[in-house]
Formats: C-alpha cells, structure tokens, sequence
C-alpha cells in the first residue's frame, strides 16, 4: 500500500521540479522531485548526497512533453538533496512508524516553596524540586 | 527591613513570578496560582517602591518614583566602598 503522502498530488503548476508518473515498483525514483513525504518530519536518509536519477523520458505517454524526437528531446535535471531535517527515511514515512512517544502527568497547583526558599532550590514547585542525589563520584 | 533583605525579597519575588508565569502559561484558568501572582505583584510593587526611595532605582531602566531622575550615577560606586 502507498501512503497518501507518496502519491504526487501538486497540481502540475505548482510544481517546481519535472516529475514524472511513477509507478510503486519504480522503487529507485522514489525520492525523486519534490514529492509531499520530502517536507514531512524525518531523519537523514542514506541517498541524502546522491543525485536521484529521474526516469528518462524516451516513451511519448500523456504526462510528457516529449513528441518523439530524441535531438530535441529535453532531459529532466538531476535533483540534489542537501541534509536537512526535513528528509525522511524511507523506512519510517513508509511504515509510518513514531520515533518515540512522550507522556506526562498534567501538574496540579497545590502547596508551593516560600519565594526565598524558592529560590534556594531551584524551583516554586515541591514537585518539581528533583535534585541529582547521586553520590559524587571521585577523580 | 534593611535595605540588602528588600533587595533579597525582591529578587525571590520576581524569581517566584517567574514560575507561576511558566505554570501561568500552561494553566491560564488556575484561579489559585492567578490570586498568587497577583499578591506576589502587589507586594513586589510596594517592595519596589520602598527600595526606590530608600536606595535609588532597582532596575536602571525603570522610571523612579521620585521624580523620574537618574540618580544610580549618584550612588556610591563600588569602589567607593572600599
């Protein structure tokens, strides 16, 4: 199954990179263009310094301007993905896996420290108040 | 109250409006922690002002009470102290 986020659903004028109708088993130009899964959240992926080669157009079909004529036949141009937060990784937008969840506990106002005594620890809030009581370690 | 516990009250109130602002931020309808700041603010105020006209100006930038002067340049200077 493809992710909604992997089907190309800019309008051709919006695009700002030729793309090309791609097919899921065209697993290599996956990552080609601008697809939307570029601007999700993700990690560095191992093709971040690889220029994606695009599908060359030798087919005329109805999505390329292509009539044919190989001399005057123009080649889509490599894109180059920098690193960036912004990349996914292929395994995690495609198994739409979390990287890890986060839960806490909503505080409530109750008793708080006298503001000098505050002060002293850190913090207004006895529940807050978690001071490191590790023994110190020697050098 | 002297003069340096005025100054250590003062610092202890904006630290403790510090954090009631954080939790503020979070809990805008918490009536209690509300009803809190706002003593805080009222007695940090009035503390203020007290020290103002003792010493001179808490913070150089605020206006002074007395009459809008800059007079923390009148103040000793460190090492005049010595």
């Amino acid at each position: 199954m493809t992710p909604n986020y992997f089907k190309n659903n800019q309008s051709s004028q919006n695009r700002l990179v030729p793309s090309y109708p791609q097919k899921q088993s065209q697993a290599p130009y996956k990552r080609y263009a601008s697809a939307p899964a570029r601007q999700m959240n993700g990690m560095a992926n191992e093709n971040m310094w690889q220029a994606s080669t695009p599908p060359s157009p030798n087919t005329p079909n109805a999505y390329s301007p292509y009539n044919g004529n190989a001399s005057t036949a123009q080649q889509p141009m490599p894109v180059y993905s920098t690193p960036s937060y912004s990349q996914p990784s292929a395994s995690m937008t495609e198994y739409c896996m979390p990287l890890a969840m986060a839960w806490f506990e909503d505080q409530k106002y109750g008793s708080t420290y006298e503001p000098e005594n505050a002060m002293e620890r850190g913090t207004l809030f006895p529940e807050l108040d978690k001071p490191w009581l590790a023994p110190k370690r020697r050098p | 109250m002297t003069p340096d516990q005025m100054k250590r009250r003062i610092c202890a109130l904006e630290f403790a409006q510090t954090e009631l602002v954080l939790y503020l931020d979070v809990h805008p309808m918490d009536n209690e922690a509300r009803n809190q700041w706002e003593s805080n603010a009222a007695e940090l105020e009035a503390l203020e002002h007290q020290y103002t006209e003792l010493t001179g100006l808490v913070w150089p930038m605020r206006q002074n009470h007395n009459g809008g002067t800059i007079d923390w340049v009148k103040s000793p200077w460190p090492w005049d102290n010595m």
